[in-house]
């Protein structure tokens, strides 16, 4: 089954859309700038909710590569993966039409899927409005994204949707390791993609994890989490398959551990057992010992559980060496992506590995003694980073860790 | 390994190699079985291939009832359980059949207000779980729970309960939505309330790719296993009926009847034909290593000796009708397990009365089996509907049966012969037929093609 034998998996492009831009590089520097991507949401009448602050993609259409007619039948949530993938594959170099598409696959993580038309529908529904677009009504599916590229791209491979909440994309990309190291599939495009939407917004908020000032991760006076749209892909490849088209490669992918913490629908394992066991998972998966990781992306959500069993995490898989690896936090720059988050924050941990350097953790105020490591507040950091990990602590104890190293 | 060495592992993070084993002593029966049937099987020979995923238990509930005979008996007598649904108001909508479990109750299983509050995808697949689980005879305080997965395919159910919500939420506003219906209503909910309930605390994932969730969560499985990541995968795969269900796909030309004046019962392979006809329930299987199930002297009820799962490049609702993507998954799936066509005994097909679909997987059919040598094809889905993310799970059932007993299952409701789709599909009537070998297909909703092939 193919050419190439199963082996290492490669980084050889990015795409990304989020409330910081739809270019790798702009959306890196706007990271690593801290700057601030939450505002005012807009195109939804949020006057009944308490919080009304999030991260938004405010000009996602020129992205979108369908013409205008073609786009209006089409999910938000599929154009933000079309806009996603599209870049990705630019950034790649990769030449479709001159390869094997069947040994292509796709792997996506996503909470809403197509519920945006679903939404569209059942208030259609209310009002009795008759008949509704068959081809719109499609869209609602949650594999509608995922069949819009592999029509779009003519690709043949495995198309998978996860929907795991804030870990479905990191476990897409952990998937995408597997697959590349059978030697099932040469390319993958793994990722994620989440619109923002009145359910989330109400589910969230509803269920009091929202705050209603900034997001403050592992701050003393963290109040909870802001929600934020957007998609992200990450182009895994054979290294053979990426050496022999002499491709641009950004880091490797190395490692994937993941866990459960059958402990609780919403709320952490308290002293974060599932969550150490997912890092510990993903460095043995890679072959590292505790003391080579040189920077963790990590979930941090800022509500008061998670920061706090987060740490608590950290410490019990690094021990000591916990003290020595900055931790930051990208999600108050851009929001919680929610299925998208595993992907869009793999492209910045990637950016970290390629570029040296880190981004802060910004809205940092207080220390909490409870929250005592490195979490890079304020400012950017250029410092060596070599093996790099990137956390995703889902809903129900559904945990995801990937690790990537420099090749 | 002992204690003491896992320890080490998991306290100081250690890199080295880890082998693992399932259980610190010799397994114990479990002999707390509930009313329902756990499968009486006969062990089968395990292939020399030691790492050879073996099927070790199974779990469902249709219907037809909970527990193995009621469906295995229906499926023998073509016995449909699609009828009119009484379950809930279908009149704005044309699409008024489908297969429900009218005689289901919670409290049968458990009389708690937390089961009863969870989506009915979320309560079937507990249940089709906890049956698997015994069947499978794992001794459940013996292992190492970190070191069983799970893996859910389940693509529509979610909206039973977000329908709920978003109903409060657009009629009455943010303040008045509930946050019990929100945590149910998410697509991973089943996994959570399972991780929970039996403590599995290794890696769980939720597939939500549709009517090939089932073959995608088998291939994730065989990954798990083949590369140790874990002992032991629960692949369960969930669907419940919903009003919403039904509206929205009948908007989306997909459920029966989609062409106006045609007809809107379900006959696959049937010239008819006017699109499928949903169905629910779920199923539950226990899968391991090969060497593993024959150390710890596990009835093993089946083989999984190969799969594929390919994409049609097509949009969301829109069938290849050549067939170029079911040609592909089965060629591939047979390929893998090192079978030739001529091997194969039977084909479960994907056909769900669909007017391209089914048209799609003969074509495939026929172009991978020689002329005069094609094998009956079955279509369960005649019987049960349209049950989407469980549908794979429902064919590798009906695999699993009609190989040890024997028989070939009929297509039912076959009265017109169509001849673009001139299979012999057993029309009506089952058949004995001694096999070894099932090639299963499944499909999403245009697009991808999923194919198993199974074996005893």
């Amino acid at each position: 089954m193919g050419e190439t034998c199963p082996g290492r998996a490669v980084v050889t492009g990015l795409g990304v859309i989020s409330p910081l831009g739809a270019l790798v590089a702009e959306f890196f520097r706007n990271l690593m700038d801290g700057r601030d991507g939450i505002d005012s949401i807009q195109g939804l009448d949020v006057s009944q909710y308490s919080v009304r602050m999030g991260g938004q993609v405010r000009d996602l259409e020129p992205w979108v590569p369908v013409p205008a007619r073609e786009r209006r039948r089409l999910d938000r949530g599929s154009q933000l993966l079309l806009a996603a993938t599209s870049n990705a594959i630019r950034h790649s170099g990769l030449d479709f039409a001159h390869m094997d598409t069947s040994r292509v696959s796709l792997v996506t993580g996503t909470t809403l899927g197509g519920m945006i038309t679903g939404e569209w529908f059942y208030r259609r529904l209310l009002m009795n409005a008759g008949k509704s677009s068959s081809h719109r009504v499609r869209q609602a599916c949650p594999h509608a994204a995922n069949d819009e590229i592999m029509a779009s791209w003519d690709l043949s491979g495995r198309s998978v949707v996860f929907s795991t909440a804030c870990s479905a994309s990191t476990h897409a990309i952990g998937y995408g390791l597997d697959l590349i190291r059978s030697g099932a599939a040469d390319v993958v495009l793994a990722g994620g993609f989440e619109p923002f939407s009145e359910l989330t917004l109400a589910g969230f908020g509803i269920l009091r994890v929202l705050t209603p000032e900034k997001m403050r991760p592992f701050d003393r006076r963290r109040t909870g989490l802001l929600l934020g749209e957007g998609a992200g892909i990450i182009i895994l490849e054979n290294l053979l398959h990426a050496q022999k088209r002499q491709a641009t490669i950004y880091a490797e992918l190395v490692g994937y551990g993941s866990t459960s913490d059958a402990y609780h629908m919403t709320a952490p394992h308290p002293q974060g057992e599932g969550a150490a066991r997912a890092i510990q998972a993903a460095l043995r998966d890679a072959h590292l010992n505790v003391d080579e990781v040189d920077y963790i992306n990590a979930h941090g959500t800022a509500t008061p559980a998670n920061d706090l069993t987060e740490t608590q995490a950290i410490k019990t898989a690094l021990g000591a060496h916990a003290y020595t690896v900055p931790v930051s936090s990208i999600k108050p720059m851009i929001g919680h992506l929610l299925g998208a988050a595993g992907a869009v924050e793999a492209v910045a941990t990637v950016m970290s590995v390629y570029h040296n350097q880190i981004p802060p953790t910004i809205n940092y105020v207080e220390p909490d003694p409870a929250c005592d490591l490195d979490y890079v507040p304020h400012a950017g950091r250029e410092k060596k980073v070599r093996v790099a990990l990137s956390n995703s602590f889902g809903f129900g104890g559904n945990n995801g860790v990937v690790v990537f190293r420099r090749i | 390994m002992n204690q003491e060495d896992f320890s080490d592992i998991f306290w100081n993070g250690r890199s080295r190699d880890f082998q693992p084993i399932v259980y610190k002593m010799p397994y114990l029966c479990s002999k707390d079985y509930k009313e329902y049937e756990v499968a009486q099987m006969a062990d089968i020979d395990l292939d020399p291939c030691p790492t050879t995923v073996v099927i070790t238990g199974i779990g469902l509930i249709t219907p037809y009832g909970t527990g193995m005979h009621p469906f295995e008996d229906a499926l023998k007598c073509g016995r449909s359980c699609i009828s009119e649904m009484r379950a809930y108001d279908l009149s704005r909508c044309t699409a008024r059949k489908g297969g429900y479990f009218y005689d289901y109750r919670p409290e049968d299983f458990d009389g708690s207000a937390g089961f009863a509050r969870t989506a009915r995808s979320t309560q079937f697949a507990i249940i089709s779980v906890d049956q698997a689980l015994k069947d499978s005879q794992i001794d459940m305080e013996a292992v190492f729970k970190d070191r069983i997965g799970l893996v859910l395919s389940s693509t529509r159910s979610s909206l039973e309960k977000t329908e709920r919500f978003y109903h409060a939420l657009a009629t009455k506003g943010p303040r008045f939505v509930n946050p019990l219906a929100f945590q149910e209503s998410v697509h991973n909910a089943p996994i959570s309330h399972i991780s929970i309930r039996y403590g599995l605390s290794g890696p769980s994932l939720a597939v939500t790719s549709g009517g090939v969730g089932t073959v995608q969560a088998i291939a994730i499985a065989d990954q798990w296993l083949q590369s140790r990541r874990v002992d032991v995968v629960v692949v369960v795969s969930a669907e419940s009926l919903n009003a919403i269900s039904h509206e929205a796909y009948s908007h989306a030309r997909g459920h029966a009847p989609v062409r106006r004046g045609g007809t809107d019962e379900c006959c696959p392979f049937d010239r008819r034909r006017n699109g499928f006809v949903f169905g629910e329930g779920a199923n539950a299987f226990v899968l391991e290593r090969g060497e593993d199930a024959r150390r710890r002297h596990a009835n093993a009820r089946a083989r999984v000796v190969g799969y594929a799962v390919v994409h049609a490049a097509t949009r969301v609702g829109c069938y290849d009708r050549s067939g170029t993507a079911f040609h592909k998954s089965m060629d591939a799936a047979l390929c893998m397990s090192g079978r030739s066509p001529s091997q194969v005994d039977w084909i479960l097909a994907d056909a769900n009365s669909s007017v391209d679909g089914d048209i799609a997987e003969t074509a495939a059919i026929k172009k991978l089996f020689q002329a005069g040598s094609i094998p009956p094809v079955t279509a369960i889905k005649s019987v049960l509907g349209e049950t989407e993310g469980a549908s794979g799970g429902f064919a590798l059932l009906a695999a699993i049966f009609g190989l040890r007993g024997n028989t070939v299952y009929p297509t039912v409701n076959y009265q017109e012969e169509d001849p673009e789709c001139d299979l012999d599909c057993v029309p009506n009537r089952s058949r004995s037929r001694v096999m070894r070998t099932t090639l299963i297909n499944t499909s999403t909703f245009g697009g991808s093609c999923g194919s198993l092939v199974i074996e005893i």
